[in-house]
């Protein structure tokens, strides 16, 4: 729960997940942020004075570990004019400001035996990642049981899979379930279709004491918040959101 | 040359002017006994400070901007906290301090009014006055002489059922916590809030005062430790009560966005609250009954500057202490000596003396005696709070007896330990000292 503070970065590295999906690495000019997991920065493309208004941005979930001292990354999708700019300005050693970190979509589970559940639409695995990315670069074995449910609309826009099996190693109870809505043949590893929260609400062995790290689409957190409280009856307190407008 | 280039290169000519300034100003000649004061505090500062207010000034941005990022984050690592809050005065982060432990959002933790809050009436007054504004009730317990601090015991002597939070000062930056204290809050389900105003660089059992309570506050009033003119700040680990003391900060509004900027959290448009319509601006939705306690960039400028010197303050605060002291020490017979409770090492706000009852002279003859030499004395704060005609008639319950808090009021004084004493200052504080107190040997 640091300060928020304007820093500059390099672009270091851009990898593309697709036409559509791009992940960048950036390191720290001056100053470094610390982060929790979770949390997100804003980017900002255009030239910032101190003395002048902070110029147009728009806020990324951090994908990578807080340890990573030196660098982190984003991952954008490409959704109108702001990422249309960045997809076509950002390259590597380009310098742009940020600021950050805010965001309380931060995982606290209420009790350490509790489940944590993630479900992430597209995108919305992106804070994920940096929980991931901790406990792979940490190593540190994570014991509470852990439920990723991770939705795309085909396999290949389920990014970072093998960090998710780089963190799995020290995840001893973590279970996965991949959905997709374009399944190419009978793929076992894959379920057919959009996220479904009944399905997985059914799959957890006590739902009530579960906290559910919602994040993705706003359409879909609206539906699945109000089938936890409504229907699985859980306690608001057990629910949060990181929803994209 | 472009513009930017040029107006760098201006900025970096007023730099120069600046240092060049202060050269000048600082050459004030030397101290000269008996004319000129020995001073009980003061601002203490260099060409930095001047050329940071100026780069500040320069930027024109007023509200928060990058000095105020720059001194939060310095001060909660100085510290060893989460997060400081910059605000306006250290009254105002007494006031948002505990106006945060009232709010709604806290449940059943929440303060509420007829709810005991402990504290001393040997006190400044808006360290009590956030508790009687809330309509909680004080309880006010005493002080011992020397240390001018409570015991742990006389703190739990006087915790009952209805006590809900500790709220006091490390009076003249004498710890009056302890991880005991602590333990014996988290056991009891009290909050604890450290007045941390006169302690900056104060420990106990080793820590950094400011570290022990759910929320600490500091003050930069000139007086202090250091200083931005008017300042002040909110301390703590807490996140849910970091942003409560935000909300409380800024107008009691829910964003959490800077001065000048917008949609920080990216749901500017697309909220529900109360029964406000969805979508309405959340840059003015209020979730707290709050003020405007924020301080301006031109004040956290000259904070930066200043926190990089507190080391060196608070070793000269304590060096200039001891020896007064040790000055002191023969004079023990009628005077009770600054003492500060075992595995403390209080940052000095001031030499505190009491003049015992059986002393052949009063605080007064000795308080005249050391004004007409110029040297500058004052009274410890308010002595009894509840003797002062804003307090005769508030709500509140004494535990035990508040006798020797009554003798400070009549007995106390102090004087000044800041690193703006020169050592000449310093000698004449204990010639006219020894001047005095000759006539009674």
């Amino acid at each position: 729960m640091t300060s928020p503070i304007k820093f500059e970065v390099e672009v270091t590295q851009i990898i593309e997940h697709s036409s559509d999906i791009f992940s960048f690495e950036f390191q720290y000019v001056g100053q470094r942020i610390r982060f929790k997991p979770g949390q997100f920065v804003h980017l900002s493309l255009d030239e910032f004075d101190y003395s002048k208004h902070w110029p147009e941005s728009r806020p990324y979930s951090i994908a990578s570990a807080p340890s990573a001292l030196n660098s982190f990354c984003i991952t954008i999708s490409r959704q109108g004019p702001f990422t249309n700019r960045i997809l076509s300005e950002l390259h590597c050693g380009k310098k742009i400001w940020m600021k950050g970190p805010y965001g309380d979509f931060v995982v606290q589970p209420v009790n350490v035996t509790d489940t944590v559940v993630f479900i992430a639409g597209g995108t919305g695995i992106t804070p994920f990642c940096s929980f991931f990315d901790e406990i792979a670069l940490s190593k540190v074995f994570f014991s509470s049981p852990v439920v990723l449910c991770y939705g795309a609309k085909n396999k290949n826009l389920l990014i970072y899979q093998e960090l998710i099996n780089k963190a799995r190693m020290y995840m001893p109870n973590f279970r996965d379930f991949y959905f997709v809505e374009d399944r190419e043949g009978p793929e076992d590893r894959y379920l057919h279709g959009r996220i479904n929260i009944k399905y997985i609400v059914n799959n957890l062995s006590n739902p009530c004491s579960s906290t559910f790290y919602l994040s993705g689409p706003r359409e879909m957190i609206a539906v699945f918040k109000s089938y936890l409280i409504n229907e699985a009856n859980l306690p608001i307190e057990r629910i949060f959101l990181d929803e994209w407008v | 040359m472009r513009s930017v280039e040029k107006k760098k290169e201006i900025r970096t000519q007023i730099m120069q002017l600046v240092k060049e300034f202060y050269s000048l100003d600082s050459d004030e000649g030397a101290f000269r006994a008996n004319v000129d004061w020995v001073r009980y505090a003061g601002r203490v500062f260099d060409e930095k400070e001047l050329t940071s207010l100026v780069e500040s000034s320069l930027d024109f941005w007023l509200t928060a901007g990058r000095f105020h990022e720059e001194f939060e984050a310095s001060l909660a690592s100085y510290i060893g906290v989460e997060k400081a809050l910059l605000v306006n005065s250290g009254s105002s982060a007494n006031l948002l301090a505990f106006a945060a432990l009232t709010s709604p959002k806290l449940k059943d933790k929440q303060l509420k009014p007829g709810d005991e809050v402990i504290t001393l009436a040997a006190a400044f007054p808006t360290t009590v006055n956030p508790i009687i504004l809330y309509q909680a009730l004080p309880v006010f317990i005493d002080i011992e002489l020397g240390s001018y601090v409570p015991t742990i015991d006389a703190i739990e002597a006087a915790i009952t059922s209805k006590t809900k939070a500790i709220f006091m000062a490390h009076t003249m930056g004498v710890p009056f916590v302890t991880s005991e204290l602590k333990a014996l809050c988290e056991e009891k389900g009290l909050w604890l809030i450290e007045d941390n105003c006169d302690g900056l660089g104060s420990k106990s059992e080793g820590k950094l005062t400011g570290t022990f309570g759910d929320l600490a506050t500091q003050s930069f009033y000139p007086a202090h430790h250091i200083t931005m003119g008017e300042g002040g700040a909110v301390l703590g680990s807490n996140e849910d009560l970091i942003k409560i003391v935000r909300s409380l900060r800024d107008w009691g509004r829910d964003c959490y966005c800077a001065g000048g900027e917008n949609n920080t959290c990216g749901r500017r448009f697309s909220q529900c609250f109360g029964s406000l319509p969805y979508g309405y601006d959340h840059k003015y939705v209020y979730s707290h009954i709050g003020y405007n306690l924020k301080a301006t960039e031109m004040q956290a400028a000259i904070g930066v500057e200043q926190l990089k010197k507190a080391n060196g303050f608070i070793h000269t605060r304590k060096l200039n202490h001891d020896a007064l002291g040790r000055e002191l020490k023969k004079y023990e017979q009628w005077i009770i000596l600054h003492s500060a409770p075992v595995n403390t090492e209080p940052s000095w706000f001031g030499y505190v003396i009491t003049v015992r009852p059986n002393a052949p002279f009063s605080r007064s003859e000795f308080v005249n005696a050391l004004e007409a030499a110029r040297i500058e004395t004052r009274g410890l704060f308010c002595g009894n709070l509840l003797r002062h005609p804003a307090y005769e008639n508030i709500a509140h319950r004494v535990h035990g007896t508040l006798e020797n808090t009554d003798l400070i009021t009549t007995n106390t004084l102090f004087i000044g330990v800041y690193p703006g004493l020169t050592s000449t200052m310093l000698e004449h504080v204990y010639l006219t000292i020894a001047q005095f107190m000759k006539k009674y040997e």
